[in-house]
């Protein structure tokens, strides 16, 4: 899938672990780990929502689109 | 190789469902006897006859198959349902495979019922009997068909949709 997800590089960036998280976004560890390894098959709004209000960052910044 | 028993299904439903689909097999296995049985009957003392239930035999016995292969498919849906798993592309294979079995038997029982006219009237030891095939077009065997591929197609969608829930996060 072109759609790209930068969970690990924000967290790395925030100093977050998944689990920390998974706990403030109220989502379980098992989903935070399919976003983060781009298998997940849609996101929801309101966890998209939660992840930007968590890492202090814009939609556009956790998820990017790849040509080709 | 041990015989493993299947657990008979806690759920009443599944429990009734069961209990007809084996009385069904039973019927089609008795079905199947008394068409012997009037072959044996021709094949001994009326050798016309004999010759003119050759093809009504292998219709019977196509006919027998399909309903057998029916009861069997219906059989392994309702173990899915209650294995708790219903929906998913197995079953709306199955369904499919129900859906074209119905049909296949709607056109056997057409050619039967097409060369049973044929020996409607039987004369066994002097009693005059009446021998119908009561067979011909069923609209009841088509609409169950045009059902069961609505229903094929729905359980595919649904699964489809099943997934794309269980990838969202």
């Amino acid at each position: 899938m072109p759609i790209t997800v930068k969970l690990d590089d924000l967290l790395h960036a925030r100093r977050m672990t998944m689990t920390e998280l998974a706990e403030r976004i109220d989502l379980t560890l098992a989903n935070v780990s399919i976003l983060k390894t781009g298998k997940a098959r849609a996101i929801r709004f309101s966890t998209l929502e939660a992840i930007c209000r968590e890492l202090e960052c814009q939609p556009g910044d956790l998820l990017g689109y790849e040509t080709g | 190789m041990p015989i493993t028993v299947k657990p008979l299904p806690r759920d009443i439903l599944l429990l009734v469902c069961r209990v007809i689909l084996y009385a069904v097999l039973v019927v089609f296995g008795l079905v199947l006897l008394l068409v012997a049985g009037i072959s044996l009957y021709g094949a001994f003392a009326n050798p016309d006859l004999a010759a003119r239930m050759a093809g009504m035999n292998v219709l019977s016995l196509l006919m027998v198959g399909v309903a057998f292969r029916f009861v069997q498919l219906l059989g392994r849906i309702i173990d899915s349902v209650a294995e708790g798993d219903p929906f998913n592309l197995v079953n709306s294979g199955r369904l499919q495979q129900l859906a074209w079995l119905t049909l296949a038997f709607q056109m056997l029982a057409l050619a039967a019922h097409a060369r049973g006219g044929d020996f409607r009237i039987l004369h066994i030891n002097g009693v005059e009997g009446l021998f119908s095939t009561g067979g011909g077009i069923s609209f009841g065997g088509f609409l169950l068909a045009l059902v069961l591929f609505i229903l094929a197609r729905v359980f595919r969608k649904g699964t489809e949709m099943r997934e794309e829930l269980e990838g969202t996060v």
